[in-house]
């Protein structure tokens, strides 16, 4: 057996291994979904919360309108939450289009924080422990400043943690708002959809574990002043706080109705940059959350420790390898002489792929379509793969910031004016 | 340099493009043009003569290979300007050739040139242009019965069929009969220079065997019948993992009847250390110091384009695995259609003596008209022309060999081996003969009763293989997953199956209730009003 079968061995056991945890996830999400939709989301609470209603937001001028909008609109007691939105060292007109929407709106509070290059622009982090200081909800409600979140979210996602005390958090849906603006965002609305929201109720269903999107999501107050706030070091502060949220007791609740849209990159260096981002935050809170793998006492949160190395390390590495022999096959210098092994076994996998993904449209409106159908299957080929150079280049990345003891910097990803918001599909 | 000299330059420049323009495609038409290269013997048959001929072409020019003859062959047209170059041509059933061609072989009959007419019709033209026409007999009726002998004792017949049958009256020589409307006639005739054979079906292996026979007779300068050549028993295409316990009981029978044979091996590549590999050429061993010998088949060709040097290096890598179990192949067997090919006739090139087998191999024809092979002086035993079910070789105009497969059953070996021990035709071992090879880092040769691999001298005494009590398989953890991926793939199968299913009715429980709840959900979009 040559060291090719080997690899080839390796990948088929890894991929298809990854692929059944996936199949199961999605078993379970879709029970979950189907029996969260035949409620409205809503849970009655004796008195609603007040809410401080987080926006760290940095050069936003060109999305920050519509999502305020959206934020006063929300369906929640008026005197009961507060905006503050912390614009963060911005360099563009933002400071403005604020003071303009709080002069506008007199009869909420709206908190505008401007900060400059001193006490502000050191990222996300840093920019939601500044709003902290200053909020004065027992309840921290997080959007981003490209969010716009449907009327009834927030009071959903109020009323589902205020009904139990052993819910840390209660995250929503976010869905992509500009899914029409190029093929890359059809794909992202796609991924979104599927690893996103389905895999988010798979393991909630399962093991009552959730990951904090970073948007779109209401905690208590208590827990992060416990916790000392955000950590600053960490670009993805989601899912680092998802874990301390673990460690200290609380589980974090997945709520399909309480739906948020946001802006995607529509281009793919800004995708690119957005997802190195978010690899090396994951590989951050991975590197410093993996001793609780083998620790009992971590509980439930040992199995999505688990299952961030099993997607980091295992899917990673086997994709690499299976790409590697595909392409060295393709030119004619390795060969798989493994007895048995055929090309059904890659078109079994690309067909659970498409069916995977498939049960995930087919529980949303108007996204189950034979277009959608056929971008699932050239994603698998084409926007599929591209996580893999994201993973490669945010590993060399982190390699380069430990070996040059670089600054970890928050590379914000850039918004876009969007054209015309489309009514409906083909509107 | 001034403007005259550049002008001149620029002058012969422009004409010798031009010239080359004109003369390129003179260069490129005279290589498409076919050269006819002098030989010994010159085949011509028809113009626009189509795939079946050519292929009955080829196995003229592969008997009279074996018969070490140089040939060159082709259509009348292509022969023309290159006949008065050969003493020996044969003309194959020519029905259609450029109008000077009968002139040409009345030049060549009148300086005592030796032509063979197979078949009628050029017979009959040739005879009406030298105005002889009273010199042959035309019966026309298509269908004859043919009688021949080749050892003196046993008949052999056969019906033939052709337009018409034309016989010459006046004969020196005669052999076999042909009886057209029961009239007997000669099968084979001479008169002077011409030799004339009417039948010209070479499919037929009787029609064959007889046209190989009086070819050599034709070609034989003496008086008297040429030399006979012996036959060689061939144990043919054994792979290791057959029955050793009938290989051996074939063995024993062919030892103790002190009857010379050959064992073709088909070539090995890995796992040459494995018991059921030992136990093989234990047997193989047994018969190489008891009179029979081993050849190595070439391995099977899938290739396409052929590649030499993958062949080479397979062939090597078998040779060296029976090597090390002490069993020393002394030539190598090869499809017939490998005699046409420069790269086969390369690999070819390797080995002193070369058997052929009746089959084809996969290959492309090349659109050469000369046996090129002829110049590697190999020593040729190809395969026989059955005549009968034991596939005994009735032809000793050249060395054969007559296959025995191991998959019969023991009569049926028993009757072949004992109609070969009764035939006219001598039996020979290879021991009797040189032999040698070379691969990039082995050198074989046998020569004086004396073996020689890589400048040792090997010992061909039987030593009995000594088998370890537990052997070491190697077989680790991976290799066992490798082996049971088949069943692995068939569960995953069954699984994809059901999770498919399972999902197909998710989605169709999802599209209801979608559908269902329409009016509840649409306030989902209101986002984008």
């Amino acid at each position: 057996m040559s060291i090719v079968d080997v690899l080839a061995l390796y990948s088929i056991f890894a991929i298809w291994g990854l692929m059944f945890i996936n199949i199961v996830f999605s078993v379970g999400g879709f029970i979950y979904i189907m029996r969260m939709y035949r409620t409205d989301g809503h849970k009655s609470i004796p008195e609603y919360p007040m809410v401080t209603v987080m926006v760290p937001a940095h050069n936003e001028s060109i999305v920050i309108q519509k999502t305020m909008e959206a934020l006063l609109k929300l369906d929640y007691p008026k005197d009961k939450y507060e905006i503050i939105v912390v614009n963060d060292n911005s360099t563009d007109n933002s400071m403005e289009v604020l003071k303009q929407i709080q002069h506008n709106n007199p009869d909420f509070k709206i908190i505008v924080i401007n900060t400059d290059n001193i006490v502000g622009g050191k990222g996300k982090s840093n920019a939601l422990n500044i709003a902290l200081s200053v909020a004065s909800g027992t309840v921290i409600a997080i959007y981003d400043a490209d969010n716009t979140p449907e009327r009834q979210a927030l009071k959903i996602l109020v009323e589902n943690l205020m009904s139990d005390d052993k819910l840390g958090a209660v995250i929503g849906k976010f869905r992509t708002r500009n899914k029409y603006a190029s093929l890359l965002t059809r794909f992202v609305n796609i991924e979104t959809l599927a690893y996103q929201c389905m895999n988010q109720a798979g393991r909630f269903f399962f093991f009552k574990l959730c990951t904090i999107p970073g948007t779109n999501y209401v905690i208590r107050r208590e827990l992060i002043d416990q916790m000392g706030g955000w950590d600053v070091n960490a670009l993805a502060e989601d899912t680092e706080i998802s874990f301390r949220l673990y460690r200290m007791g609380y589980y974090i609740k997945f709520i399909p109705q309480a739906v948020t849209w946001e802006q995607e990159p529509q281009m793919l260096k800004q995708w690119f940059k957005q997802r190195t981002r978010w690899v090396k935050g994951n590989l951050y809170v991975l590197r410093s959350n993996f001793k609780y793998a083998f620790d009992p006492k971590a509980g439930r949160m040992r199995l999505d420790v688990i299952y961030y190395a099993l997607v980091y390390l295992l899917m990673f590495s086997s994709l690499v390898f299976s790409d590697l022999i595909f392409m060295m096959g393709v030119l004619g210098f390795w060969y798989v002489t493994l007895g048995g092994f055929s090309s059904l076994l890659w078109e079994m996998a690309i067909l659970l792929f498409v069916l995977n993904v498939a049960i995930t449209l087919s529980v949303e409106k108007n996204e189950f379509n034979f277009s959608n159908l056929v971008l699932t299957f050239f994603m698998l080929f084409t926007y599929a793969k591209l996580w893999v150079l994201v993973v490669l280049y945010a590993l060399i990345q982190g390699v380069q910031d430990v070996v040059y003891k670089k600054e970890v910097i928050w590379d914000k990803t850039e918004r876009f004016e969007e054209a015309g918001v489309r009514k409906k599909k083909g509107g | 340099m001034n403007f005259n000299m550049m002008c001149r330059r620029r002058i012969v420049c422009i004409a010798m493009f031009l010239i080359s323009m004109f003369v390129c495609p003179l260069v490129s038409w005279a290589s498409e043009s076919k050269q006819i290269e002098k030989g010994d013997i010159l085949i011509i048959y028809s113009d626009g003569s189509d795939e079946s001929t050519l292929k009955l072409v080829n196995d003229m020019v592969e008997v009279l290979t074996y018969q070490s003859f140089k040939v060159s062959y082709g259509t009348a047209s292509e022969c023309m300007e290159y006949m008065n170059e050969f003493s020996y041509i044969i003309c194959y059933d020519l029905t259609m050739y450029p109008k000077e061609f009968t002139s040409i072989l009345k030049k060549i009959e009148e300086n005592a040139g030796h032509l063979f007419f197979v078949g009628n019709q050029l017979l009959k033209d040739y005879l009406d242009h030298t105005q002889r026409s009273e010199a042959y007999e035309q019966i026309n009726r298509t269908t004859g019965k043919i009688r021949y002998t080749f050892d003196g004792s046993t008949d052999w017949t056969g019906i033939v069929k052709e337009d018409y049958y034309l016989f010459l009256k006046a004969i020196s020589y005669q052999n076999g009969s042909l009886s057209v409307s029961e009239k007997n006639n000669y099968l084979c005739a001479k008169e002077g220079p011409l030799t004339h054979l009417p039948v010209t079906d070479l499919s037929n292996p009787l029609v064959k065997a007889i046209f190989i026979k009086e070819v050599a007779q034709w070609k034989w300068p003496f008086n008297g019948s040429p030399n006979i050549f012996p036959q060689y028993i061939v144990i043919d295409k054994v792979y290791p993992y057959e029955d050793p316990q009938k290989l051996m009981e074939v063995v024993t029978i062919l030892v103790k009847g002190k009857t010379p044979f050959v064992i073709s091996v088909m070539p090995m590549y890995v796992n040459g250390n494995y018991p059921a590999m030992t136990r093989f050429c234990e047997i193989l061993r047994y018969a190489q110091a008891n009179g029979g010998s081993i050849i190595i088949n070439a391995p099977i060709d899938q290739m396409n384009p052929f590649d030499k040097d993958v062949m080479l290096d397979y062939l090597a890598q078998a040779l060296e695995i029976y090597n090390k179990q002490g069993v020393y192949p002394l030539a190598l067997e090869v499809p017939g259609n490998w005699l046409f090919s420069e790269d086969t006739i390369e690999v070819m090139r390797h080995f002193k003596t070369i058997f052929t087998s009746g089959e084809d191999g996969y290959l492309k024809q090349s659109g050469r008209n000369t046996n090129e092979v002829y110049k590697d002086g190999h020593q040729w035993i190809g395969s026989s022309t059955a005549l009968d079910d034991f596939g005994t070789s009735y032809v000793s105009a050249y060395s054969t060999a007559v296959p025995i497969s191991l998959n019969a059953d023991k009569a049926e070996i028993m009757k072949r081996v004992n109609a070969c021990r009764s035939s006219f035709i001598p039996l020979k071992s290879l021991w009797d003969m040189d032999h040698s090879y070379w691969m990039e880092k082995d050198l074989m040769t046998y020569q004086n009763q004396s073996l020689v691999l890589n400048g040792k001298k090997k010992d061909l005494n039987f030593i009995p293989s000594v088998y370890t009590e537990k052997f070491n398989y190697q077989r680790n953890v991976l290799q066992r997953f490798s082996k049971d991926l088949t069943t692995q793939n068939r569960m995953l199968i069954y699984m994809v199956g059901i999770t498919s299913l399972v999902f197909l009715f998710f989605i169709f429980v999802a599209r209801y209730n979608n559908r269902r709840n329409y009016f509840f959900g649409h306030k989902e979009d209101d986002h984008i009003k």
